[in-house]
């Protein structure tokens, strides 16, 4: 599955203020399904306020959201959540002494059917069948996924679980915190794959990095923040110096 | 599609290290270093410990006094701890969700006046069971408010509602006890069912449900999610107030039926009943595997743990041992407990 040419999420004209520190400034911002935009910028520039106000975290003081062409004004994450919009976050967000099963689908657990729903009792079979078949579609090798602590999986494999948890409930949008921020070489190889793979199969995935290698082997376009705006928009980067030039400005 | 990649390599190949000569396991290879030490750490390990301790203290007992295991003194050892493992298999499920109710004694008390109260007021056993069950729900949610909604350290705020409820029933009865008798009450306190001790029946009822509601609910998957991280929990839109308040106010409605079985049990509803027990019977808890930094623990070792401190203040009262001697086991006991739960904590933190 390709980049489709509609966009699936935008933002016009956002603005958000915290007294008087301008956050963003009148940003755009677009992302068609199956597509991957990095968003990069030093420190403050408002990579985190942006994926903020996209992800229905926060509202901003201007301008507008937009999902699949219709303007959305989500009252929190689970708004955006019940949406289609997930979140990878940098800490993961796992509890790590419960198994992958139970983690992907921590606060959506499914229940069984008939009289034993009345007492909220889970579906373990079904969610362990699920899990499993979004973890094999997803090409996710994990020694266990049920009866295994998260905790003890390396960080690697966490960050595949947190990813494959997103992508099971993303049906539109992706966003992904610093997501090989804590990882080494190959590891950061195994999760970009994964997050290539969830782009493929049609989820829209927007990754906050400081790491412009991971950003150039990843990244259908990146934009590029300064100071609260949008500074650029480029898709065929060819080496990292324009990156660097357009986030250090000048 | 890239082929199918193994990310991150297993577990154990992770570097375990330096060595640790004391734990036994220096000189086998790291892979098969960690994996010991993270089966002698396991839940099933802590049963399988527990149970061989309740099964070696009691051959002991049995060897030491010829009456241990004589059925009716296995049945008193089955009625006294019915108390204690009530609130204490309650009690389970406040520690495993990362909280800590030290009230549950004082409930239990004010309850148990409250029952009688009503009863030597004239009103029937149910209006008075309502009227207990009523005063747990209210001290959970007084707990509750403090704890969730204000946020004040769940260890201080239970401490002082302890207090105020003890005040209450102090004040209430002048500090005297209450001798409150009835059918109903004579029927819980020597009424069997299926030849077991209704009590009995009550606490193996009582864990049973517990078990149950944390290993197959909903509700207990949540409590060992927000025991294990309240923030994961909280940003996978779990309620974090309402899986807390719902916490304190079971943990207080079980105190308030184990106020009812001492109303029973004893005759009598006394404003100092259990006073100072709430350490032992939180040792217990964690005794039995559960820990005090939350998200981990077992009903099946909870009940362990209460049978075993049960089982050790039988023994020594059959051996005529002083009370004070028990005070010290009791001491050592939950010492053990809470070394075991910090040793354990810092070795899964490696």
């Amino acid at each position: 599955m390709g980049v489709s040419s509609e966009a699936v999420l935008e933002a016009n004209g956002v603005s958000k203020h915290y007294g008087a520190v301008t956050a963003l400034d009148n940003v755009d911002f677009t992302i068609r399904s199956g597509e991957i935009v990095a968003v990069v910028g030093d420190n403050g520039a408002g990579k985190s306020t942006l994926v903020k106000v996209l992800s229905g975290a926060i509202h901003p003081d201007a301008g507008e959201i937009r999902l699949e062409g219709q303007p959305v004004s989500w009252t929190g994450p689970r708004a955006a959540r019940d949406a289609g919009i997930e979140t990878v976050y940098q800490e993961l967000a796992l509890a790590p002494n419960l198994d992958v099963v139970s983690n992907i689908f921590l606060g959506r657990e499914m229940l069984a059917p008939g009289p034993l729903a009345l007492l909220r009792v889970l579906n373990r079979d079904e969610m362990r069948r699920r899990a499993l078949s979004q973890l094999t579609t997803l090409q996710v090798n994990l020694p266990r996924i049920v009866g295994m602590p998260v905790r003890r999986m390396s960080g690697g494999q966490r960050q595949a679980v947190a990813i494959a948890r997103s992508a099971f409930w993303a049906s539109k949008v992706m966003f992904m915190d610093e997501p090989t921020a804590a990882l080494g070489v190959r590891e950061s190889a195994a999760v970009l794959r994964l997050a290539r793979r969830v782009a493929d199969h049609g989820v829209a995935i927007v990754m906050v990095s400081h790491v412009l290698s991971h950003v150039m082997e990843i990244a259908d376009r990146v934009v590029v923040m300064r100071h609260g705006r949008k500074v650029g928009d480029m898709r065929d980067v060819k080496h990292t110096s324009e990156i660097v030039a357009l986030i250090v400005g000048g | 599609m890239a082929p199918a990649q193994r990310l991150g390599g297993r577990p154990e190949e992770t570097p375990a290290g330096p060595a640790d000569p004391s734990d036994g396991t220096a000189n086998l290879p790291t892979s098969a270093r960690r994996s010991l030490r993270l089966v002698l750490l396991s839940d099933r390990a802590d049963a399988v410990g527990l149970g061989t301790t309740l099964i070696v203290i009691a051959a002991v007992f049995s060897v030491l006094s010829p009456y241990f295991l004589r059925i009716s003194n296995l049945s008193s050892i089955g009625v006294a701890i019915s108390l204690t493992g009530i609130v204490a298999a309650v009690e389970t499920i406040v520690l495993v969700s990362g909280s800590l109710d030290l009230s549950f004694t004082a409930v239990m008390a004010l309850s148990a006046i409250v029952g009688g109260v009503a009863m030597q007021s004239g009103l029937s056993f149910w209006v008075a069971l309502l009227l207990m069950f009523i005063t747990g729900i209210a001290a959970g949610l007084l707990n509750s408010a403090l704890v969730v909604g204000v946020g004040v350290n769940p260890l201080i705020a239970t401490i002082g509602t302890q207090f105020v409820f003890r005040g209450i029933a102090l004040i209430w009865t002048g500090g005297q006890t209450l001798l409150v008798t009835g059918n109903e009450l004579s029927t819980l306190a020597n009424g069997t069912i299926l030849g077991i001790p209704i009590p009995v029946c009550a606490v193996v009822g009582v864990f049973a449900v517990v078990a149950l509601a944390m290993k197959y609910t909903r509700f207990g998957s949540r409590v060992y999610a927000v025991g294990g991280s309240e923030s994961a929990a909280r940003l996978a839109g779990i309620s974090i107030w309402r899986l807390r308040t719902l916490v304190f106010v079971y943990s207080s409605v079980a105190a308030s039926a184990a106020g009812l079985l001492l109303l029973a049990l004893s005759g009598s509803a006394s404003p100092i009943a259990a006073s100072g027990q709430e350490l032992t019977i939180l040792g217990a808890v964690i005794l039995g595997g559960t820990s005090l930094a939350g998200g981990r623990g077992t009903v099946l070792g909870t009940a362990l743990g209460v049978m075993l401190l049960g089982l050790i203040a039988n023994g020594l009262d059959l051996l005529g041992v002083e009370s004070f001697w028990q005070t010290l086991v009791e001491g050592i006991v939950l010492v053990t407990a809470i070394t075991w739960d910090e040793v354990r904590r810092k070795a899964q933190e490696r």
